[in-house]
């Protein structure tokens, strides 16, 4: 038995990889969240939002890396990224202006605001695939690894090597970071609260003075912020292909639904338990159960649940089951 | 074995190339002998996993599932190719040069 190496490598294949895209959910399913807690509606455009945010932050890195600007080992999205969050909010403002205002102000069924996103949302995906086309776009800079194969081995003296890249790195902390951000501004500032109250109770809220304009567009600043924070780190992690995005509208969703649809700890939970279950049951389980089994048991086959390409399907099985068995998700997020 | 790669150019099906700098570790380990000939292998990279079939020791066929066919071949000194193919209804082939070590 090594149980060291066994935890090296469920580290390098699990955990590492399923925290990071667990990060990547999380802040995908925050942004859903949000706009069905206080817009009352779910954002099938939240996906290309992602991916128009990421698109714009891409434009301005390839600028200031022909401009010789950089961030030493860190990316150069990150500099851009501000960029991108501006132009991703202004997008979005003008999407309301344009397009929700209309059917705020009738008063439209939820149903009727979901329709209109998904008009919305081809839209945006024709606009991401017009400007930087349908391919696989890179941007990553900087320095690649925390630690390498090389570095841990050397360091550890273990057979198995465990590998931190920096995205995964700068993901996880970005996370964490933008999470406390938004907890901060939710719970603590005036503005905050006020979307809270709206959330809670839109009659209640514009009796007590809210701005409900001011409110709708403060969460479409927050939102166009998670979005392509959510987006860059995708594809600084993965790469950057307009349509991966359209695909990833499924975890991030399930993310949201299963921690309960206006919950933000439930989006936050829901994103993490649905990266780890993708990750978990698609990882074939045999060397790491090789290192923990007395000699000669190890397993002949993968020991794998289901093969790679039944990712996606993982995220909707466990949709499926909290809808049937707990509609309103792991905490008690509004009923859907 | 452990391969410590560097995706140093991506081409597609069409033959259209762009060079990219794109980090990826492969984990190969043996799992006995494969039916008619050749190994069985272990072959991890980033959050995947698979079995490979090398009948050579120098390329490794795998795949993702229904419709994916992998192939990570063994170049010049350190260089390797790594070629994707996703059959259906509109098939595309991704082809990366990788250049690699091998930590130990």
């Amino acid at each position: 038995m090594d149980p060291l190496n066994a935890i090296v490598a469920l580290a390098n294949y699990v955990l590492i990889p399923g925290a990071a895209y667990g990060a990547q959910l999380a802040l995908g399913a925050l942004g859903v969240t949000l706009i069905y807690g206080i817009l009352r509606f779910s954002n099938f455009a939240h996906g290309d939002t992602m991916a128009f945010g990421a698109m714009v932050t891409i434009l301005f890195t390839w600028a200031f890396q022909s401009w010789g600007i950089g961030f030493g080992v860190l990316p150069t999205a990150l500099l851009a990224l501000p960029f991108g969050i501006a132009v991703t909010a202004l997008l979005l403002l003008g999407t309301d202006r344009a397009v929700y205002r209309f059917y705020r102000r009738q008063k439209a069924a939820p149903v009727i605001l979901v329709i209109v996103s998904v008009g919305v949302m081809f839209i945006m995906n024709g606009l991401v695939r017009f400007i930087i086309g349908p391919d696989d776009q890179q941007f990553a800079d900087g320095a690649r690894f925390v630690f390498s194969a090389r570095d841990f081995k050397e360091w550890s003296g273990l057979d198995e090597a465990l590998v931190l890249r920096t995205s995964q790195a700068i993901t996880v902390v970005t996370a964490v970071v933008v999470v406390i951000a938004l907890f901060w501004f939710l719970n603590r500032t005036r503005t905050g609260k006020s979307m809270r109250a709206f959330s809670d109770n839109e009659d209640l809220a514009l009796l007590s003075g809210i701005n409900p304009e001011r409110v709708v567009a403060i969460t479409w600043i927050i939102v166009a912020a998670l979005a392509t924070v959510a987006g860059v780190l995708y594809g600084l992690d993965k790469s950057f292909r307009p349509f991966v995005y359209f695909q990833l509208l499924l975890p991030v969703f399930a993310s949201a639904i299963v921690g309960g649809l206006g919950s933000p700890v439930g989006a936050i939970a829901g994103g993490f338990l649905i990266a780890f279950s993708e990750v978990t049951v698609t990882y074939a389980f045999k060397k790491v159960l090789g290192y923990l089994a007395p000699g000669g048991w190890e397993p002949d086959g993968l020991v794998q649940l289901l093969s790679t390409d039944y990712k996606f399907a993982v995220s909707f099985a466990i949709l499926i089951v909290v809808l049937l068995f707990r509609p309103t998700g792991l905490f008690r997020g509004k009923s859907v | 074995m452990h391969l410590e790669c560097r995706v140093v150019m991506r081409c597609d099906g069409a033959g259209t190339c762009a060079a990219r700098d794109e980090p990826v570790t492969f984990t190969l380990d043996p799992m006995g002998a494969a039916e008619g000939g050749g190994t069985r292998y272990l072959i991890s990279w980033r959050d995947t996993s698979a079995e490979a079939v090398s009948r050579d020791g120098r390329s490794f066929t795998f795949s993702e599932g229904a419709g994916d066919v992998q192939t990570l071949l063994a170049g010049n000194g350190t260089g390797l190719v790594w070629h994707r193919l996703t059959e259906g209804a509109a098939p595309s082939a991704t082809v990366d040069f990788l250049d690699c070590e091998a930590p130990r």
